[in-house]
């Protein structure tokens, strides 16, 4: 090199390196880009999904609640038929003895 | 998920358009070499893309002991963005000086001090994100990476001292360096302009990159806490 006169023609060395650079600036930024939207879909379709499982639970608690609160009514139902035949039954026994004793 | 900041939007636009006043600088405003020729205006962008990476690989290792001092996620994030964007524009500066060693030095690679421990770094950073690969719990994979990134980050120094310490074929175009190194050329008034002002514009790329890459990785952190949410 030092014995040159003329300056060398080294254009394409820089040609390559300046394109080499660029490119790869570029690449990274697409692969930026690319990963940044499918993460982004990602994060909406997962948001979608606990969403969804976060309604269905909670009409499945609904469901459950609206099941034990049918559950209680029917007990009581139960229970308030079941007494008023008891008094029924006790009002007819009552009867019963006082028609017998009448007719002693 | 937030929008993006105005502040980050403004930051993309001008690292472009310093990119481009930095490629302008280097290519037409700075005086052709006379020994060298044009090759010579690949050191503009070989030094500005090595000292970012190189500010990048220390970055990850503060960023690796705050972690482990912390425990706090985001400090794992911001390791991993500073050596990922470092890698790749420590990747450019290697191949950048391989074609500019090619007219100069009549060969693309030569075990010298400074690229060898150029190449070492970079493939300690490569093997950085081979070990987070193969770590699936999350703690234990930033535990690990931030005591490699500690330990990785001691070849960053070693690697820019590297042709003011040894004996070099590498040129020193900053301070004095070896007499025997090849390449070496003094900086008139223009050239440093054009060196000053890409150093400065690939700081401001590394940093708008830098946030980027971090909001990404808060994102793939909120996709990674999402997926084991509904997998539960």
């Amino acid at each position: 090199m030092f014995f040159l006169d003329t300056t060398p023609n080294t254009s394409s060395y820089m040609i390559a390196g300046y394109t080499v650079a660029f490119v790869l600036i570029a690449v990274y930024l697409v692969s930026l880009i690319v990963r940044w939207r499918n993460l982004r879909q990602d994060y909406t379709v997962l948001k979608s999904i606990e969403a969804e499982e976060k309604e269905k639970a909670e009409a499945k608690l609904r469901a459950e609640e609206e099941a034990a609160d049918a559950k209680t009514v029917k007990s009581r139902r139960n229970n308030a038929r079941s007494k008023s035949t008891a008094k029924k039954k006790t009002a007819a026994k009552t009867a019963k003895s006082k028609t017998t004793s009448r007719k002693k | 998920m937030q929008k993006k900041p105005a502040a980050l939007i403004t930051l993309d636009i001008l690292a472009v358009v310093l990119l481009g006043i930095a490629t302008y600088l280097a290519l037409v405003y700075a005086p052709t070499e006379a020994v060298m020729g044009q090759v010579q205006r690949v050191f503009y962008f070989h030094v500005a893309n090595a000292w970012v990476a190189l500010l990048g690989f220390v970055a990850a290792g503060v960023a690796g002991v705050v972690y482990l001092v912390t425990k706090d996620r985001r400090w794992d994030i911001i390791e991993v963005a500073a050596v990922e964007i470092s890698l790749v524009f420590f990747l450019i500066a290697i191949i950048l000086g391989s074609i500019w060693a090619r007219p100069i030095w009549n060969t693309w690679w030569t075990w010298d001090p400074r690229l060898t421990t150029a190449a070492v770094t970079e493939l300690i950073y490569i093997a950085y994100f081979m070990l987070r690969e193969g770590i699936e719990d999350p703690e234990r994979r930033a535990r690990f990476g931030a005591v490699y990134t500690l330990i990785g980050s001691a070849s960053a120094p070693i690697t820019f001292f590297a042709i003011r310490l040894f004996r070099t074929i590498h040129p020193v175009v900053i301070g004095s360096g070896d007499p025997g190194a090849e390449g070496t050329f003094a900086m008139t008034s223009k050239m440093l302009v054009a060196f000053l002002f890409a150093l400065f514009a690939f700081s401001v790329i590394f940093i708008d990159l830098f946030w980027n890459r971090i909001r990404m990785g808060w994102l793939n952190d909120k996709v990674e806490q999402l997926k084991l949410k509904v997998a539960r």
